[in-house]
C-alpha cells in the first residue's frame, strides 16, 4: 500500500469516526462480555482447583463418635488408600462481647505438627502461628464480620464448658470456602457461624476423645482416585471397619457441602459464560459485517477510480481492509479492557461470598487471543465482503453509482394479501418494502432484538426463580422465628415444657435430625445417598416442607410408618411411592429399618427425606425426642430470649429467621441484582448498538430517499418515523419473539441446573416479560433519537446533487 | 503514424434485467499513436462505453481490443480477453484518465491525488507530481482537499494526474461537461497544451461541437455504431 493511501485511510476513518465509533462499541460489548463471563469462570475455577490441590483438601471424610489414634494407622494399610489422618472436629457456641447472638461454631483441632489435609492457608501473615492452649485461629469470614484482631478473646462453649480462647490470626481452608448458617439457610451468615481451629490435644481433651479421634481425612491411592465406583467401594470397606466406632458419615469429596455449593456455582458460570457471550457475539459478528460492508460498498465510486488509476483488486482490498482492521483492534483494545474491569467487578462479588484466595482477575492469553480474533475476524471478513462487491465490478462499472435497488413487488403485494397492502398508508408501504427487500439486513435487526430479549428475560426468569425458591422454602414451608439446635437429642415433653418458660415464646416445636443411608431394595447398594432424616411432630406447625405438596402433612400420623422423599432423592435412589427404602441411621442403635416411601415432596432444596418423629426417635432406640427446637416468641423479645438460651449449655447454636432471609436477600441483591443490571445494560446497548448500526445502513443506502422526501415537505420527524418505523417494527418483533426464546433458554437452563443441592422452579411472568420489554424500549428510544439526530443533520441537498 | 490502439468489430451489451442494451454495436476504429481524437454523440450513444473498452477498464462483449506498446520490439497487447491483472498493469503504465467529475479521491490533498497515479508508475516520465501539479497551474494549491477547489481547478488536477503517471494514451470523458463555459475552454486549451507539447495521444469524448476544432480526427457515434470519422484540417 502507497503512503498516499496509507494517508487516505487515515483521513477516511477519522471523517467516518462517528459511524466506526459505534461499530467498535459493538465488537467491545461482545468482547468485554465474553472475557469477563468466561475470565470469572476460570479463575473461580482455578482458584478452587489450586486451593484444593495446593492445601490438600481430603479425598473423603468419615465421621465416627471416636476411633483410637493407633487404629488410624492400621487402616492406612487398607487397600485403596494412600493416607489417612485423624482429627477432630466439634461443635461449640461461642460468645463475643458486644454481640448479643450465640455464634454456632465447629471446632477443629490442628496437630503440632499441622495439617496433613484441609491444611490452613493464613491470611495477613507469611506462616501460620504456632497455636498454644487457649489459643485459636478463626475462619476468615468470621475474622472481618466481627472485626477480630489477633489477640482479640472470645469465650467457647465446648460440651457444656466454658473456655477463653484467644484468637492467633485469621485462616482460609479448602473444606470450608462455602460455610452455611445453620437453619437450613442458602447463604452463609459469618455474623452467627464460624470455625475456629484449637490445638489438636486441647480440642480432643475438651471432647472427651483423649487419644482418639472423630474424624478420619484421606487421600485414595492414585488407582481409587477419580473412580466413583472404586471410591465407593473402598469407602463402604473402611466403615465396616469402622463399624464397632459408630459411623456416622463417611462421604467422598464431591459430596462435601462446601464442595457441592462451589461446584454448583461454577458449573452455573460455566453455563452462563458459554451461552450469553457467544450469543451476543453472534450478534456482533454479524452486525460488524453487515454495517462494516456497506460502509466499504458505500466508496464504490472511489474503488473504481482507483482501479482506473492501476490499483490491483489486491491492494484495493488491503486498503479497505484498513477499515476492518481499525474497527476489530478498537473493539478489541476496548473490549479487553473494560472485559478486564468488569471480571474485577464480578470477581469481587465471588470474594465475599466464597473463602476462596482470589486476589487478582487473572489474564488469559488464549482467551484475549480468542476475542481478539473473533472481533478482527469479523470485522475483516465483513469488510472483505464489501470491498469484493466493489472490486469484483469493472472499474467503468464501479465508477458509476450503482443502479437503483430492485423494484419488484414484495410478498405483501401479491395474492389475497394485497387486500391488506391496499390499506396500508404510504409510510407502512415504505417500511414493509424496505424490510422485505432487504431481508438479510432486516433479520441482522430482528436478530439482535431476539437474542437480547432472550438474554434479558432469562436473567430476570432466574432472578425470578430464587425469589420464588425463597419464598416457597423459606416462608412457606418455614413458619418458626427462632431455630434451635442442641448439641444432643432431649426427651421433646422436657424440651417443650422448658422452652415455653422462656419469655416471648408462644409456640414450641421439637423436631429430630439423625444422619442416616437409604439404599433403594434390590439395588445391591448401588442406589444409596447418605443424607440427614428430618423427624417432624404430627401436624407440625412451624417448619414442615411437606406443606410443599398438598396432601402429605395430614398423611404423617404417629402410626404413618414410612418415608416422605423429596422428588429429587426418589429419583437418585429410584424409588417411587410404594417401594421399600433400607433407612441405616447413624445415630443411637444404628439398626437398619425397612420403610415404604409413602409419599413424594416437591421441593427444591437438599435431599430430603421425612417422618414421624416418633417413629424416627424409635427407629434409633430412643423415644420421643427432639434436638432441634422451632419456636414462635414475640416481638422485641430478642435480647432476653437470647440472654436466656445462652444459659443454657445444652444450646449449640440460634438461628432467627429473619436473618436467614435477611442475609440470603442481602446475597442475592449483591450477586443477583449487580450481575442482573451487568446483563441487562449490556443487553440493552448491544440493541442499541445494532438497532443503531443497522438503521445507519439503512439510511445511507436510502439517502436519496431521504432528500427527496425532505424536498416533497416531509419534516426530518416525519422522516425519521419511516425509518425508525422499519426499525421498531423488526424490534419489536424481535422483542415478542425474544420472550420466547428468554422462556425456552430458561427452561433449558432450569432443566441444566438440577444439582443435588437445589433445582430451579421455571418462573416466566408478567413481570419478566414487562421489565425486558422496558428495558429494550428505553434502548431502542434511546438508538431512535440518535437515528433523528443523524437525519436533521443529513445535507439533503447535497445528496441530490450527487449525479446519476 | 502508427496505430495505438485497435478495435475490430467490437461489441458491448449490457444486461438490464429482461431486456439487453448495446452499447456498442461491431465498432472498429484505430487510434494513431500522437494524435488527438475527438468521439462526439448524443447521451446514450455509446461514447463512455467505447472510452471504457479503450482505457481496459471494462471487456467488451465480443471483439478485439488490441494495444501496441510503444517499447520497441514489445508484444501487442490484446485488452478484449485479459486478465484483471494485465488490464491493470496496462492502466497503470499506460493510460491516463480525466473523467468530467474528476474522480478525485475526497480525503487526499491535491497534491496526493496526484501521487497516488505517480507512486504506481514503473514508467519514468518528464513529470513529478509537483511538476504536474504547476503545468496545470496550480502550484500553490497542492495541499488543497478537492473540496476546497473550484471545479476547473479539480478538474486540472485530474488533467495533472493523468499527465504525471507519463501515459501513453490520455481518456478524457467530457472533461468539459461539469465546467462552466469560460472554465471549460480554459481546461481544453490545456489539453491541447499537453498534447502538442508532450505528444500524448489524447482521446476525448464530448457532445460539445466547439471543441472540435482541436481534434485532429472526429468520430462520430449513434445508438453504438461510429457513423462517421472524418479527418480534420
Amino acid at each position: 500500500m502507497t503512503w498516499q493511501l496509507l494517508k487516505k485511510l487515515w483521513r477516511d476513518l477519522w471523517q467516518r469516526k462517528g459511524s466506526l465509533g459505534a461499530l467498535s462499541f459493538v465488537g467491545l460489548l461482545g468482547i468485554a462480555f465474553l472475557l469477563s463471563s468466561f475470565g470469572v469462570y476460570f479463575d473461580l475455577r482455578d482458584a478452587r482447583d489450586h486451593f484444593y490441590h495446593d492445601y490438600a483438601l481430603a479425598d473423603f471424610r468419615i465421621t465416627v463418635k471416636a476411633v483410637p489414634e493407633n487404629l488410624v494407622r492400621a487402616l492406612e494399610k487398607e487397600p485403596g488408600i494412600e493416607r489417612l489422618e485423624g482429627g477432630v472436629s466439634l461443635e461449640a457456641r461461642v460468645e463475643i462481647d458486644g454481640f448479643p447472638d450465640p455464634v454456632q461454631t465447629t471446632m477443629v483441632g490442628v496437630p503440632r505438627n499441622g495439617k496433613v489435609f484441609n491444611k490452613l492457608r493464613p491470611l495477613g501473615q507469611p506462616e501460620l502461628p504456632p497455636l498454644d492452649d487457649g489459643q485459636a485461629l478463626a475462619s476468615s469470614a468470621f475474622y472481618r464480620a466481627h472485626n477480630l484482631a489477633t489477640g482479640s478473646r472470645i469465650r467457647a462453649i465446648l460440651l457444656g464448658q466454658q473456655q477463653t480462647v484467644e484468637i492467633a490470626g485469621a485462616v482460609q481452608s479448602p473444606e470450608f470456602v462455602y460455610v452455611l448458617a445453620p437453619g437450613g439457610s442458602l447463604a452463609p451468615d459469618p455474623l452467627h457461624t464460624a470455625v475456629l481451629f484449637v490445638p489438636l490435644r486441647q480440642v480432643q481433651e475438651a471432647g472427651e476423645l483423649e487419644n482418639s479421634y472423630n474424624q478420619l481425612l484421606g487421600r485414595f491411592s492414585s488407582d481409587v482416585r477419580g473412580r466413583p465406583e472404586r471410591e465407593n467401594e473402598v469407602l463402604q470397606a473402611l466403615e465396616k471397619r469402622l463399624h464397632p466406632y459408630g459411623v456416622i458419615e463417611a462421604i467422598p469429596q464431591s459430596q462435601f457441602l462446601s464442595v457441592q455449593f462451589l461446584e454448583s456455582d461454577i458449573v452455573g458460570l460455566k453455563v452462563s459464560s458459554s451461552i450469553m457471550p457467544t450469543l451476543c457475539l453472534i450478534i456482533v459478528a454479524v452486525v460488524l459485517n453487515v454495517v462494516i460492508g456497506r460502509l466499504v460498498a458505500g466508496q464504490r465510486t472511489v474503488v473504481g477510480t482507483l482501479k482506473a488509476l492501476g490499483y490491483s483488486s489486491a491492494s484495493v482490498t488491503m486498503h479497505y481492509m484498513g477499515f476492518g482492521l481499525v474497527v476489530g483492534l478498537i473493539g478489541a483494545v476496548g473490549g479487553v479492557t473494560v472485559g478486564l474491569v468488569l471480571q474485577d467487578g464480578l470477581l469481587s462479588m465471588y470474594r465475599k461470598v466464597y473463602e476462596l484466595p482470589i486476589s487478582q482477575p487473572g489474564f488469559y492469553p488464549q482467551l484475549i487471543a480468542i476475542s481478539v480474533g473473533l472481533s478482527l475476524g469479523f470485522a475483516l471478513l465483513g469488510t472483505a465482503f464489501g470491498v469484493r462487491a466493489a472490486t469484483r465490478l469493472a472499474p467503468a462499472v464501479a465508477m458509476r453509482p450503482p443502479p437503483p435497488e430492485m423494484g419488484g413487488r414484495i410478498l405483501l403485494e401479491r395474492g389475497p394479501l394485497r387486500y391488506f397492502w391496499q390499506m396500508l398508508p404510504f409510510a407502512g408501504r415504505l417500511i414493509l418494502r424496505a424490510i422485505f427487500r432487504n431481508p438479510f439486513r432486516s433479520c441482522v435487526t430482528f436478530g439482535s432484538a431476539f437474542v437480547a430479549t432472550t438474554i434479558m428475560v432469562q436473567s430476570l426468569a432466574m432472578g425470578g426463580a430464587i425469589d420464588v425458591l425463597i419464598e416457597r422454602e423459606f416462608r412457606h414451608a418455614q413458619r418458626q422465628d427462632v431455630t434451635v439446635s442442641l448439641r444432643e437429642p432431649l426427651h421433646r415433653v422436657a424440651l417443650r415444657r422448658e422452652f415455653e418458660r422462656l419469655p416471648g415464646v408462644k409456640l414450641v416445636e421439637g423436631h429430630l435430625q439423625v444422619p442416616a443411608t437409604l439404599t433403594a431394595l434390590g439395588s445391591n447398594g448401588e442406589r444409596s445417598r447418605q443424607i440427614v432424616l428430618s423427624g417432624l411432630p404430627h401436624n407440625p406447625v412451624l417448619e414442615n416442607p411437606l406443606r410443599l405438596t398438598s396432601g402429605l402433612t395430614e398423611r404423617l400420623t404417629p402410626e404413618q410408618q414410612g418415608l416422605f422423599l423429596s422428588d429429587k432423592l426418589a429419583r437418585l435412589l429410584g424409588v417411587g411411592v410404594g417401594d421399600l427404602v433400607e433407612v441405616s441411621p447413624r445415630r443411637g442403635t444404628r439398626r437398619a429399618v425397612q420403610l415404604p416411601v409413602v409419599g413424594l415432596v416437591d421441593t427444591w432444596l437438599g435431599l430430603g427425606a421425612f417422618l414421624n418423629i416418633d417413629v424416627l426417635s424409635r427407629t434409633i432406640g430412643e423415644h420421643a425426642v427432639a434436638d432441634k427446637i422451632l419456636l414462635q416468641v414475640e416481638s422485641d423479645v430478642r435480647a432476653d430470649l437470647v440472654a436466656s438460651l445462652a444459659e443454657r449449655p445444652q444450646v449449640l447454636g440460634v438461628t432467627w429467621r429473619s436473618d436467614s432471609l435477611h442475609e440470603m436477600d442481602k446475597l442475592m441483591q449483591q450477586n443477583l441484582g449487580v450481575m442482573l443490571t451487568v446483563i441487562l445494560v449490556f443487553c440493552g446497548f448491544l440493541a442499541f448498538g445494532a438497532v443503531l448500526n443497522t438503521a445507519m445502513v439503512a439510511l445511507a443506502e436510502r439517502e436519496r430517499e431521504v432528500g427527496t422526501l425532505r424536498v416533497l415537505g416531509y419534516t426530518p420527524l416525519s422522516v425519521t418515523a419511516i425509518f425508525s418505523g422499519e426499525s421498531l417494527l423488526l424490534n419489536c418483533l424481535g422483542i415478542v419473539w425474544g420472550w420466547g426464546g428468554g422462556a425456552a433458554l430458561t427452561y433449558a437452563i432450569t432443566f441444566a441446573y438440577d444439582t443435588e443441592i437445589f433445582r430451579l422452579p421455571f418462573v416466566f411472568n408478567a413481570e419478566i416479560v414487562a421489565t425486558s420489554t422496558g428495558v429494550m424500549l428505553l434502548f431502542l428510544t434511546a438508538s431512535q433519537s440518535v437515528l433523528g439526530l443523524i437525519v436533521r443533520q443529513l445535507p439533503w441537498l447535497d445528496v441530490l446533487k450527487i449525479r446519476e | 503514424m502508427s496505430t495505438v490502439l485497435e478495435l475490430v468489430d467490437v461489441s458491448k451489451i449490457y444486461p438490464m434485467g429482461e431486456v439487453e442494451v448495446k452499447a456498442l454495436d461491431h465498432v472498429n476504429l484505430a487510434v494513431r499513436r500522437g494524435e488527438l481524437l475527438m468521439v462526439l454523440g448524443q447521451s446514450g450513444s455509446g461514447k463512455s462505453t467505447l472510452l471504457n473498452v479503450l482505457g481496459g477498464m471494462d471487456r467488451p462483449t465480443s471483439g478485439k481490443v488490441t494495444f501496441t506498446p510503444p517499447e520497441p520490439g514489445a508484444k501487442p497487447i490484446e485488452l478484449a480477453r485479459a486478465r484483471d491483472g494485465v488490464l491493470t498493469k496496462f492502466r497503470r503504465n499506460y493510460v491516463g484518465f480525466v473523467f468530467q467529475f474528476f474522480n478525485l479521491i475526497p480525503t487526499l490533498t491535491a497534491l496526493e491525488n496526484v501521487q497516488v497515479a505517480t507512486a504506481l508508475n514503473s514508467r519514468p516520465g518528464p513529470f513529478t507530481a509537483k511538476t504536474a501539479l504547476e503545468v496545470v497551474g496550480l502550484k500553490d494549491r497542492g495541499d488543497h482537499f478537492p473540496s476546497q477547489l473550484s471545479g476547473g481547478q479539480q478538474q486540472r488536477v485530474a488533467i495533472a494526474r493523468g499527465l504525471a503517471s507519463n501515459p501513453e494514451i490520455l481518456l478524457c470523458d467530457e472533461p468539459t461537461g461539469n465546467l462552466d463555459s469560460e472554465t471549460g475552454r480554459q481546461v481544453l486549451d490545456l489539453l491541447t497544451q499537453v498534447h502538442r507539447e508532450f505528444g500524448k495521444t489524447v482521446l476525448m469524448i464530448t457532445h460539445n461541437p466547439e471543441s472540435l476544432s482541436i481534434a485532429d480526427r472526429v468520430a462520430e457515434l449513434s445508438d453504438g455504431r461510429i457513423v462517421s470519422l472524418k479527418e480534420q484540417a
